[in-house]
């Protein structure tokens, strides 16, 4: 019996590295011990959270970005050839030829022969959205749409292909939107590249009977034929 | 000479358990509320899209010639589409009532009133505008915020508004 209770003695003893420290020390360091643990549980469980915010963020900016541009598509779907053209009045060209040629004037867009417009496009003027994805100025844009038309001749018409990039403001989206696009899916999110690029949508119009001719042709008397055309794809 | 630390030392273990205590309940306002932020955004999400959506479904379904149009029905303006039922001219009515999207499928001409329809989602709110061969339909939430959806038609609809 006396032997048992030395050996708990021993056992209840601190070992000689805590000899001479206090039980409220020891209480206190195993407390600091268990509280770095929780601090770090709760840093990680903070991330998870930012993390879940920013997640919901993306994703109201996503349903935004398909329904603004949706409608985009839809009102350029119903518009005719000419008011396709004419949309380049205020645009700029782009694609192959994003920058317009030195010393041309403004809007001085030259199309060239029908059969030969691949890859001549028509950037037009950026959509500017607020936070709740309502149409703004540009000072107080949360969000932009920029669209842009390539114009494809063929045999019998004129294949308009839009493409739509839905962004954060403050992206340059025409030289991301063209850069990747070429062998992308027809809707995508843009997953890799510019991270500001909410979603992108690539859709083509064709237009039978409709005819670009010669060179600086002006848009609206250029444009002929049955411009209200069936879409394609 | 010893001197003695103890009431020191509880005082900052309890100081210690206190700011613990305060950046667990910290921890977890700011996990409600960031739960409670994300039930908003998905609530507001659906109160948008669902709609929107099967509206869109449903205009893509009848989108015959002359056949989609919006009239005002006691002060509410209701989407109609008529479609041909075994020879028989029949319309859907669409529109929002009591807080909640309602349906109404009838013989062209039969008389009825709001509530006769089925209610088929919630809505916090539904414009409808015509121009042209291009339908605007805009949504509400909850929270009184807006998300709009253009559809342009296959067929003529003879414009009007």
């Amino acid at each position: 019996m006396k032997s048992k209770n030395a050996s708990l003695r021993q056992m209840s003893q601190p070992s000689s590295s805590f000899r001479g420290m206090s039980r409220s020390h020891l209480f206190l360091i195993e407390l600091i011990v268990v509280i770095l643990f929780f601090a770090f549980a709760g840093a990680v469980t903070v991330q998870v959270f930012a993390k879940a915010h920013e997640l919901a963020q993306d994703t109201e900016a996503l349903n935004g970005a398909i329904l603004a541009v949706q409608s985009a598509a839809e009102t350029d779907k119903a518009s005719s050839f000419e008011e396709i053209i004419a949309s380049r009045e205020s645009g700029a060209l782009s694609g192959a030829a994003v920058s317009p040629k030195p010393g041309s004037p403004s809007g001085a867009m030259v199309l060239p022969e029908p059969g030969a417009l691949s890859g001549t496009g028509i950037l037009r003027d950026p959509i500017y959205f607020d936070a709740d994805w309502k149409e703004t100025d540009p000072a107080g844009a949360v969000y932009t749409l920029t669209s842009e038309v390539a114009l494809e001749g063929r045999p019998a018409g004129v294949m308009a292909v839009y493409h739509y990039t839905a962004a954060y403001a403050g992206t340059d989206t025409a030289d991301a939107a063209y850069a990747d696009d070429a062998s992308a899916d027809s809707a995508e999110a843009a997953s890799s590249g510019d991270n500001n690029i909410i979603y992108k949508l690539d859709t083509k119009k064709y237009y039978p009977g409709a005819m670009v001719s010669g060179p600086a042709a002006s848009g609206a008397s250029a444009a002929s034929g049955n411009a209200s055309a069936s879409e394609v794809d | 000479m010893e001197r003695n630390h103890a009431p020191l030392d509880f005082i900052f273990i309890l100081v210690l358990l206190c700011v613990f205590a305060f950046s667990a309940l910290m921890t977890a306002i700011l996990g409600s509320n960031t739960y409670k932020g994300i039930k908003e955004d998905m609530d507001s999400n659906f109160e948008f899209r669902t709609p929107l959506s099967y509206i869109a479904t449903k205009v893509r379904q009848n989108d015959r010639i002359d056949s989609i149009r919006i009239i005002n029905k006691e002060g509410t303006d209701a989407l109609v589409l008529e479609v041909p039922d075994s020879g028989v001219a029949c319309e859907t009515w669409i529109y929002e009532y009591q807080d909640s999207l309602y349906e109404v499928y009838l013989e062209k001409g039969t008389p009825f009133h709001l509530e006769d329809g089925i209610a088929v989602i919630p809505s916090h709110g539904l414009k409808f505008k015509l121009k042209g061969d291009l339908l605007q339909i805009t949504a509400l939430d909850h929270k009184g915020k807006t998300r709009s959806l253009s559809l342009s038609f296959r067929t003529d609809q003879g414009g009007g508004s």
